[in-house]
């Protein structure tokens, strides 16, 4: 978000005074062009859920574009010939931390930990990541140029993520030392989103009430009094002027509706999903942001997904061995729900129109699903599940991909490259040798 | 508490009513008594002599005469003065006709019919100040208005500094505590080791209490640690500096938090070390007007509150020209703040709905609730109950849209309630004016609590013995003893202090943390006199004490001892204990504070401490100088005391009318220097502290340094009027005139009558605010 100075400045460009602007501020702006000056909007979403998958049930046997989804993947049946699987991209950094922390703070990275006070099952302890995470990175970027310059630049959702700050929770910085939490609250993130709008209907909704007060007060009252009284009519009435001349209004009967209520807890997970990426879709549709991150717990979660039948953790059961047929159905079923909330969230793009009418928004929007680990028993950050949907970059979709172990580096400058950011390299330099994978454009 | 017959009950008992339910209306008797004593039949003879000789220039009430002496006679001589002046100057161009008796007489009706500030009083009785509320007052009423749902009750500090628990282990389990103790203040370093009582090299430790704010406005948190740190301040739910996670180098975290000074606000940090090469802990801050400093002990108590709900929105400043703030006028960006303040306080209430609003299954039962929940709110702002107009316009209608939550509702109700004038102007009707209101707004600048507004349920706001006990225990309040606190910073001119600042070559040990000391040093001992001693007036000025920490000792002590230091006596404050002044001194103006602070970098200032008794001692008033004047230091002077050239520089006649009252008061204090330490020399010369002050009556006071001075100060009538008319106003934010001319000579008698003592004066002030009625 933008600093408090920043907004003041800003404010003042468009003439608010002090008190209704903040309450003018940050209103969407519904039915934006989609097509700034020849370049089409450009959205990335990555998705995030712990522990690493069951390979044999994830990772499609066949490379090209001949390709079948295994029963984690198949929710996404409808979406193959838009998608990329990439197998093979490991997440080769090394240094302090265990393959948990590591597989978290430098998965959008690409960078290592600082040395830190925070200790794993193995390894050193670590602290937080040494680099920005891809998103922030691009962000930046495009909050640079007024043309592709949102609102928030980027949002953080989170569902059902633990009230901590640790290494383990948190996948997005801002730079180094500089981790950002994600909002896993719906309530939270709609005061953020729509908050100003809010308060702008309540400034609105006492100016009558207050004026007849004011009225009435002033007649009963002496000279001296009156004087003070009259200044303050005055002044109200100014600012009523100035919340009259400010932005266009928005229907408010045309904001996300939430339901009422759901307490933020393990439980209602599957609601919660739902809000969050309803809010999701709606802030990417208003143009509030075009980077999002949607982080399904941490790592290490330990989600009990009761609806599936399934009492443990996740995070326990994703020890278990590859023998333990019982623990690995489990695991399956997890990570399937996993990606059925990828698809209500790629249904979603698919069917909402962008607002200016040229096509459906998962024509501009990419997301990227993709996890800590490789694999939970092991705790291997090779093979880490890169699954990408949409469109908007120019990537050859509908292709399953095998790589001889390239450092995901590459992948975060690929997506930095698509968007027109032409990074030399990312995280850590010598991960990023290789530079961009070509395969990716190239059919 | 035994006490002489006060105004109010003399005030009830003249104007033969009785109190009937609580906030009835006395009649305006104070101004039936009228000044039928203050013209004397001597006087005529004046009255003929000034019509005869003076009227046809100055008028006939001393208006002033265009084209001849246009200035109206009014002014600040004493009678005495204008005696002189019109003896030696009057009738202009010849003042040889009045002289004498004459003299003498003309002076008398001149001073008695308009031009003393008695008497302008009398022509022109001050009159009760329509007004608002002061920006202080809005935040803190708000804050207490909502707080009171959270469970917060105001509390006093108990033992100063943190309890401390200490864990042999870096997570806090009961089995592996070793150590609990009070800790003075968080600033430790304890290197490659650990601290008392811990066995390895891991440790964890939880410090809990409340941070004391002083003063009102934003603060900066800074926890400087090697180790994993976590800060809580005012809020249970959100660390305020979460530095759980160690990371790199990584060693200081800086966060801003607005507070409202003179309240309690609930503090822990949790530490822990684990494989860090290194174990240190350090809590920080920078107050509104202060230096980074270590936060001290006199700021930590281990008394533990609920969180307070401070608006973030910032006011601009009210207008302080009569030294203390008052709501007299209005502004854009005070209308705006008010805006921006009550929608904040409207967005705390929807955050936390279910916490002013409890929750019910059924939706008519939470609709009923939340009504209720703003119909509190209303009457609390309101000071009164509803009427039928208003229920529908701040309740009902809000209410009406069934589309709209019920948390919306009461965000809208809540802001419209306290944006509305009847909670921000004061006295609007009869029906608001009520004593538990007026009392709160005078002692705690805040609304009345439960306690009080059940006492004023029960008619214990009646009868006088039962209102005494009533404010005694409002003076117990935290909030009562910031206010009295910031009474004698106005009093003293402390703000008048900020960046106090000495010749770094001269003084290098001359810091802002010492200056900082300094501050604490005397607000310590106010407290003390005020509210743990014998809290008699004259003490200001008799005694023999300074509160000193080691530094301050150190610097001002020439026998300070180091070993005679240690520890935390009987009697010592957080780490400031009673010990002799250095100089053998008596009472609080030779402080070093006011000594330092009342000096220019490189020397005393005799004008400047002159001024300032003169002025806020005194309660003389002075005209300001016709131009500023750098201190003299011309080539001649190289050899010159101060007091030499300040005698040299103010030696023309036109100076002297002031200056003959200010520089003998100020060199009283010649034997301190710049930075408050005691001296017998001054550029080679011995120091001369002898001075003289004439009263208003003419008399002519001698004196030799600031022990004798102190010593007539303290028996001195002015000085006693000045300081209970200060304390009325600073309080009431209302003219004492107001409340009748004879108020403040009864209020004096008061004092006098009750041994000066300061809280019986306080209390008195209260119940002259909350049962007189003033001139409206």
């Amino acid at each position: 978000m933008l600093s408090k100075n920043h907004r003041r400045s800003f404010l003042k460009s468009l003439g608010a005074s002090s008190a209704v602007a903040p309450f003018l501020w940050n209103l969407p702006e519904l039915g934006m062009a989609n097509i700034v000056s020849g370049r089409k909007k450009q959205r990335l979403v990555f998705m995030f859920s712990p522990n690493g998958i069951v390979p044999r049930n994830f990772w499609p046997d066949e490379q090209g574009r001949d390709f079948k989804l295994k029963r984690i993947l198949a929710p996404l049946e409808k979406y193959r010939e838009r998608m990329l699987v990439l197998h093979g991209v490991c997440n080769k950094v090394r240094g302090d931390g265990d393959s948990h922390m590591r597989g978290m703070g430098c998965l959008l990275t690409g960078i290592e930990l600082f040395p830190g006070n925070i200790q794993g099952g193995s390894h050193t302890p670590a602290g937080w990541s040494k680099g920005i995470s891809i998103d922030q990175e691009l962000k930046s970027f495009l909050q640079k140029n007024p043309e592709t310059r949102t609102r928030f630049g980027s949002l953080e959702f989170g569902v059902v993520v633990p009230d901590k700050a640790d290494p383990w929770t948190r996948w997005v910085f801002a730079g180094p030392n500089r981790p950002i939490a994600p909002l896993d609250n719906p309530y939270d993130m709609f005061e953020k989103m729509y908050g100003k709008l809010n308060d702008r209907e309540t400034l609105k909704s006492i100016l009558d009430p207050l004026r007849s007060e004011l009225k009435a007060v002033k007649s009963a009252m002496g000279a001296e009094g009156k004087g003070l009284i009259e200044q303050h009519e005055a002044f109200v009435r100014e600012m009523e002027l100035e919340i009259q001349r400010g932005p266009r209004e928005v229907n408010p009967k045309a904001l996300p509706r939430l339901e009422q209520g759901v307490k933020n807890e393990n439980d209602n997970m599957p609601q919660l999903s739902r809000m969050q990426v309803d809010l999701l879709v709606n802030a990417l549709q208003t143009d509030m942001t075009r980077v999002a991150t949607l982080q399904y717990t941490r790592s290490v979660g330990s989600a009990r997904l009761k609806l599936l039948g399934i009492e443990e953790g996740h995070h326990a059961l994703s020890h278990e061995s590859d023998r333990d047929k019982e623990a690995q159905e489990k695991l399956t079923k997890i990570d399937t729900w996993f990606c059925e909330q990828l698809k209500y969230l790629v249904d979603k793009l698919a069917s909402t129109p962008e607002p200016d009418g040229s096509g459906m928004m998962l024509d501009n929007t990419t997301v990227v699903w993709t996890n800590e680990l490789g694999k939970g028993n092991s705790h291997t950050l090779d093979n880490i599940p890169f699954v990408l949907i949409g469109g908007g970059l120019n990537f050859q979709m509908g292709r399953s991909l095998k790589f001889k172990r390239i450092a995901h580096n590459r992948l975060l400058m690929s997506l930095a490259h698509a968007f027109g950011h032409h990074l030399d390299s990312f995280g850590n330099p010598r991960l990023s040798e290789g530079g961009v994978i070509s395969d990716l454009t190239q059919a | 508490m035994v006490s002489q017959k006060s105004i109010f009950e003399s005030s009830r008992w003249l104007a033969g009513f009785s109190l009937v339910g609580g906030f009835s209306l006395v009649g305006g008797f104070l101004l039936v008594i009228g000044w039928a004593l203050c013209c004397p039949v001597a006087a005529e003879d004046g009255r003929k002599i000034y019509l005869t000789q003076c009227a046809e220039c100055h008028g006939e009430s001393g208006e002033g005469v265009e084209g001849a002496s246009e200035q109206p006679l009014r002014g600040v001589m004493t009678l005495f003065e204008l005696e002189e002046y019109i003896e030696g100057t009057m009738p202009e161009g010849n003042p040889g006709d009045c002289v004498g008796e004459n003299a003498k007489q003309v002076a008398r009706f001149v001073y008695d019919s308009f031009y003393s500030l008695e008497a302008r009083n009398r022509n022109n009785p001050p009159r009760y100040v329509f007004s608002r509320l002061t920006s202080e007052q809005y935040r803190s009423s708000v804050a207490d208005l909502l707080s009171a749902y959270l469970g917060r009750q105001e509390k006093r500090p108990q033992e100063h500094g943190l309890q401390a628990t200490y864990y042999d282990s870096r997570s806090m389990q009961n089995n592996k505590k070793v150590n609990q103790r009070i800790d003075a203040a968080i600033d430790f370093d304890f290197g490659t080791g650990a601290p008392e009582k811990v066995t390895g090299k891991e440790f964890a430790i939880r410090w809990s209490g409340s941070l004391i704010a002083v003063e009102s406005g934003e603060y900066e948190l800074i926890v400087h640690s090697a180790n994993s740190v976590r800060l809580r301040l005012n809020n249970e739910r959100t660390p305020l500096v979460d530095a759980n996670v160690v990371s790199g180098d990584r060693s200081e975290y800086r966060e801003k938090i607005s507070l409202i000074g003179g309240r309690l606000y609930d503090l822990t940090i949790d530490c822990s070390r684990y494989k860090e090469k290194e174990g240190f802990v350090q809590l920080r801050w920078v107050r509104p007007s202060g230096v980074e400093e270590v936060i001290p002990a006199w700021n930590l108590t281990t008394q533990r509150v609920r969180s307070l709900p401070v608006l973030e929105t910032r006011f601009p400043p009210d207008d302080e020209s009569y030294g203390y703030p008052r709501g007299i006028s209005i502004s854009r960006e005070w209308s705006d703040a008010v805006t921006r303040g009550a929608m904040e306080a409207g967005q705390l209430v929807s955050r936390d709905f279910e916490r002013f609003v409890p929750r019910s299954e059924n939706r008519a039962e939470r609709k009923k609730r939340a009504i209720q929940f703003c119909r509190q709110i209303a009457e609390m702002a309101f000071r009164r109950e509803l009427s039928k107009q208003e229920q529908e316009l701040y309740l009902e209608a809000n209410f009406r849209d069934q589309g709209q939550s019920l948390r919306e509702s009461t965000r809208r109700t809540v802001a419209l309630i306290l944006e509305s004038p009847r909670f921000l102007y004061l006295d609007l009707d009869d029906a608001s004016t009520r004593p538990a209101f007026t009392l709160a707004r005078t002692f705690w600048d805040s609304l009345p609590d439960s306690r009080l507004l059940a006492a004023e349920k029960s008619r214990q706001l009646v009868d006088g013995d039962r209102v005494d006990r009533v404010l005694v225990k409002m003076l117990e309040d935290q909030r009562a003893r910031a206010k009295i606190r910031s009474f004698f910073v106005h009093y003293f001119k402390l703000n008048d202090l900020k960046g106090l600042v000495k010749d770094r070559s001269v003084h290098p040990e001359f810091s802002e943390s010492l200056v900082a000391d300094l501050k604490r040093s005397l607000l310590i001992q106010i407290d003390q006199l005020v509210w743990e001693e014998t809290a008699s007036f004259p003490q200001l000025f008799q005694t023999k004490v300074f509160y000193l920490n080691q530094e301050l000792a150190k610097f001002y002590d020439p026998k300070f001892d180091d070993a005679k230091f240690n520890g935390d006596p009987e009697g010592s404050i957080a780490g400031f204990r009673p010990v002799f002044q250095p100089g053998g001194g008596r009472g609080l103006l030779t402080h070093p504070l006011l000594m330092s602070g009342f000096a220019y970098t490189q020397a005393s200032s005799p004008i400047h401490r002159g001024v300032f008794v003169a002025q806020n001692i005194l309660g003389r008033r002075l005209n300001p100088p016709p131009d500023a004047f750098p201190p003299f230091d011309g080539e001649i002077a190289r050899s010159w005391t101060t007091r030499e050239k300040v005698v040299h520089q103010t030696q023309p006649i036109s100076c002297q009318r002031c200056h003959g009252l200010i520089n003998p008061l100020g060199f009283a204090f010649e034997n301190y220097d710049e930075v408050g330490r005691i001296r017998r020399d001054d550029n080679g010369k011995k120091v001369d502290t002898g001075g003289q002050y004439r009263t208003r009556e003419g008399k002519l006071i001698k004196y030799e340094g600031g022990d004798e001075l102190s010593a007539f100060l303290a028996k001195a009538k002015p000085v006693r009027q000045h300081f209970v008319e200060e304390m009325f106003q600073y309080l009431v934010k209302q003219p004492l005139a107001a409340y009748g001319p004879e108020a403040a000579d009864r209020l004096v008698n008061y004092f006098e009558k009750n041994n000066q003592d300061i809280q019986k004066l306080i209390i008195e002030i209260g119940k002259i605010a909350a049962f007189c009625p003033p001139n409206r």
